[in-house]
């Protein structure tokens, strides 16, 4: 017979799309840090610039927010795109600061800015759900291991392997077959 | 109503069936549901003040549009009664503010849920408990208000809980809490000895407005020894100065629900609503020096306590201004109150009734964001 019923759901959101950007070359290139004042946030992208720095010459720039759990303001997103050529948004290890972090990362791209995001384990799945919410599904993770929090400073840092570099690298400078035909 | 708005369950021979495909589907908060049919939904639409097809605003996270027709189905589902609509359409609004932060709350590990406080003569006509038990189990439209809203966040905002690693599981609340499956009550105006709350905030007398909080479940407050509003008062700020609360360090808004023999004890003491704010400012704050190193550290940077720390005597302050300490009476017989920390990183919102107009952010709110560089 079947039972017909009102959908209590709503499975289409406005459509968002936001186009990644992507460097060729980071060599001699200016990136942002972009550290949302969660526990060892700035020893990851501590980690992440003394690795760009080695590998590539990079000239790092640190900013911060000071509340992880809502937007970057428009100052300080305009700001990292005046200053820099690319940048690096640290840490998506909590579900509203990553939530906002994602955000962030969006905002810059929306910017023309070349993003990566740094994640932990335990919210990459998450931040990818979130980066397809915002329409920014395109951009790249780099994934270190969870927690961040409550560990020991140097541990956070560690936590930086050189794959994790790899994944920062390739979210900021490889461009997908589709990027490339455009 | 247009075919997308309805499915056709096809497999299901009756009710049952059907409901239960709707908690596989993932769309229920796993207690038996109604089963939203066209002929449910319309008795619910024409009791509402909007108009059928009209958009309720994009809920966050996910995004999507609510419609007044998914509003109605979800409010079916929760058990309400049509005449509840008004104050669902009211508290979908409330919280799509953008100081509410709902895209934050969300998906938060912070356990908060959505309180959500009726005020006005309309409430007792509903049957919104104000009194005895109000904010427990018993009372079916604040069991029912409070349910819809939520499974309106669940199933229009796209985020249920889990641990991000299935499509749409991004409320990522390390252990949530009972207050997520209803959290609703109504103010007690018969036994406030204040002005009603919404007067605060610019609002008539015969308004009916709903306030809604991300908090988490309310925190007891025993006192049935104090005879003078001050040592009443000291109970109450030191019941809330602890430092595991997110309102501490990341501001914000927060509630005292005040039992009615508590409130008139302030009242017969002197105090108003605004000294009463203004004394638990004051005394309620947290020892800085009983905060491990780590934690104080990270709570010093968001909340930029690093600078305030001498001029505070290491006594950090639960809020960041008096009128962010919310005091509402609910409640009957008996010395208890109740404490609801928000998630911190948002602002609660009231709207009326009807005509959806927004009261003002409290004057001094803002976020935190520079003061360490001050």
């Amino acid at each position: 017979m079947g039972i017909t019923i009102v959908n209590p759901t709503s499975n289409e959101a406005a459509p968002r799309s936001i186009a990644r950007t992507t460097a060729t070359d980071l060599s001699g290139m200016t990136v942002g840090f972009l550290s949302n004042s969660k526990m060892n946030a700035d020893k990851v992208l501590e980690g992440v610039a003394t690795a760009l720095v080695e590998r590539f010459g990079i000239t790092p720039r640190l900013y911060a927010k000071r509340v992880p759990s809502i937007a970057a303001t428009d100052e300080l997103l305009d700001q990292i795109k005046d200053e820099c050529d690319a940048a690096v948004v640290a840490m998506l290890d909590c579900g509203s600061c990553a939530s906002w972090a994602v955000a962030d990362m969006a905002a810059l791209a929306q910017r023309g800015l070349p993003v990566s995001g740094m994640a932990s384990t335990q919210f990459e799945g998450f931040s990818r759900q979130v980066l397809a919410i915002q329409g920014a599904e395109s951009l790249g993770l780099s994934v270190v291991q969870h927690p961040v929090g409550g560990i020991a400073p140097q541990e956070a840092f560690d936590r930086v392997t050189p794959a994790a570099v790899d994944e920062v690298v390739a979210a900021l400078t490889t461009a997908t077959s589709q990027e490339d035909a455009a | 109503m247009t075919a997308t708005d309805l499915i056709d369950i096809a497999e299901a021979n009756d009710e049952d069936d059907a409901a239960e495909q709707l908690h596989k589907w993932g769309w229920t908060d796993g207690l038996p549901v109604v089963v939203p049919t066209p002929e449910r939904v319309e008795r619910f639409l024409a009791a509402a003040t909007a108009d059928p097809d009209a958009s309720l605003g994009p809920i966050a996270p996910r995004g999507a549009e609510l419609t007044l027709r998914g509003l109605a189905a979800n409010a079916v589902m929760a058990g309400c009664l049509p005449a509840y609509m008004p104050v669902l359409e009211a508290a979908v609004v409330a919280m799509q503010q953008p100081d509410f932060n709902l895209y934050g709350m969300q998906m938060t590990t912070h356990p908060c849920a959505l309180m959500v406080v009726v005020q006005g003569p309309l409430a007792a006509e509903l049957g919104i408990a104000s009194g005895a038990g109000c904010m427990g189990s018993g009372f079916r439209a604040n069991g029912t208000i409070g349910r819809a809203v939520r499974l309106v966040a669940m199933n229009i905002g796209g985020a249920r809980p889990g641990e991000g690693e299935v499509a749409g599981d991004i409320d990522r609340a390390t252990q949530g809490t009972p207050a997520k499956w209803s959290f609703c009550f109504a103010e007690n105006r018969a036994d406030s000895p204040w002005p009603f709350f919404a007067q605060e905030l610019g609002f008539e007398e015969s308004d009916d407005v709903v306030t809604i909080g991300a908090v988490e479940g309310p925190h007891n407050i025993n006192d049935n020894q104090s005879t003078t509003g001050e040592n009443l008062l000291k109970t109450i700020a030191a019941t809330m100065s602890t430092p595991g609360a997110n309102t501490i360090y990341r501001g914000g808004d927060q509630f005292v629900v005040l039992g009615p023999e508590h409130a008139q004890v302030l009242h017969d003491s002197g105090f108003d609503r605004r000294a009463a704010q203004e004394y638990l400012f004051e005394h309620a704050r947290v020892d800085a020096t009983r905060v491990g190193a780590e934690k104080l550290e990270e709570a010093s940077l968001w909340g930029g306590y690093r600078l305030k720390l001498e001029e505070w005597g290491y006594r950090v302050p639960i809020a960041r201004a008096p009128e962010d300490i919310r005091l509402i009476v609910a409640g009957g017989t008996g010395k208890h109150s109740a404490w609801m920390p928000t998630f911190g990183a948002m602002w609660s919102s009231t709207v009326r009734i009807g005509d959806h107009r927004v009261a003002p952010l409290n004057e001094s709110a803002s976020w935190a964001n520079d003061l360490e560089s001050e």
